[in-house]
């Protein structure tokens, strides 16, 4: 019973601060959107050399 | 170049990244059915609650596969959490940001990945399985992307075959229970506070935030954000597992060459690997 309680327990606070820092995070990525796009580019050139370079090894 | 309906390597031994829910349980029954021995690694990074909940599936475990067969060894990673996910605090926050919530549960596994490695090598076990799906892949650990290159530049460098059995698996619950290996029904639909194993403080904030704002909604920067923590954390885990074995005979060298000896004729997936 007790572990069922701080399970909960540990939900009830833990979930709202995922919810808080979850918006504050979804603005900061807003704001860097250029920076991410850009870098996914090139780390998808890097990982498709890198398995190119595995096959042909 | 892989070899069709290869057997499973000298020594017969596997390791499973063990949790005790019903993703790694499943991974560790189909993996049992092909090795001699498997060994649950169950890690403790010092800040979880009721890790013993992790040893419930290990009893039905046994009884499936044979009590000797199935050992569970449950190993304290403080240490290593310390270094990897905690020791470059600042810097971590300052690059990722409110994303490193959800980063916190990839520094966790990778953590434990660096302990794996060095458990598998002692022990001459050249095979690692987990519970990893693609339905997870909302969380950076599970990401297809990360599990794949994780596989070739990590795992392999150090000799040891990575698979994930039930990666296409969509529902491992219906599975556990058609084996009868499943402790209750739906106990994947407990959501974060799970009866099977460890509950994770972080890990509830973390779930919430990769599940719903980590994703569609934040573009590509849960891939860009995996690819460069692990990237960063590499020389961490490298250096750890060095320091592990800089005075020890046989040393890594020897250790890794043995591994790939036995573990390079294995095909690249676990469904074309011959029964024990």
């Amino acid at each position: 019973m007790l572990k069922l309680i701080g399970r909960y327990l540990i939900a009830a606070i833990m979930i709202p601060v995922g919810v808080v820092v979850g918006v504050a995070g979804w603005i900061q990525n807003k704001l860097r959107q250029d920076y991410y796009q850009r870098r996914f580019k090139e780390i998808k050139d890097q990982i498709k050399q890198e398995e190119e370079q595995a096959k042909q090894s | 170049m892989t070899t069709q309906n290869a057997s499973f390597p000298l020594g017969k031994k596997a390791s499973i990244l063990y949790s005790g829910g019903t993703d790694s349980a499943l991974a560790a029954y189909l993996v049992g059915q092909k090795a001699e021995e498997i060994t649950l690694l169950t890690f403790d990074p010092g800040f979880i609650f009721f890790i013993e909940n992790s040893k419930k599936h290990v009893d039905l475990l046994r009884h499936h596969l044979g009590a000797d067969r199935v050992k569970q060894e449950i190993i304290p990673i403080k240490p290593f959490i310390d270094r990897i996910l905690f020791g470059e605090r600042m810097h971590d926050f300052k690059k990722y940001g409110f994303n490193l919530t959800a980063l916190v549960c990839l520094g966790c596994r990778l953590s434990m990945h660096t302990m794996a490695i060095i458990y598998n090598l002692e022990h001459g076990i050249p095979v690692i399985a987990d519970g990893s799906i693609q339905k997870q892949s909302t969380v950076p650990e599970q990401l297809d992307s990360f599990v794949r290159r994780n596989r070739r530049t990590l795992w392999w460098k150090y000799g040891i075959r990575h698979f994930s059995p039930i990666y296409e698996e969509d529902n491992s619950d219906l599975e556990m229970d058609k084996i009868r290996l499943s402790l209750k029904p739906n106990l994947k639909k407990q959501f974060i506070l799970f009866d099977t194993q460890a509950t994770c403080p972080f890990g509830v904030p973390a779930d919430v935030y990769a599940r719903i704002f980590y994703g569609e909604l934040s573009g590509p920067a849960r891939e860009v954000d995996t690819f460069e923590y692990s990237e960063q954390k590499r020389p961490l885990m490298e250096a750890i597992i060095n320091e592990h074995f800089a005075d020890k005979t046989p040393g890594l060298d020897e250790l890794i060459d043995q591994l790939k000896t036995v573990a390079s004729p294995l095909p690249a997936k676990w469904e074309d690997i011959d029964h024990a």
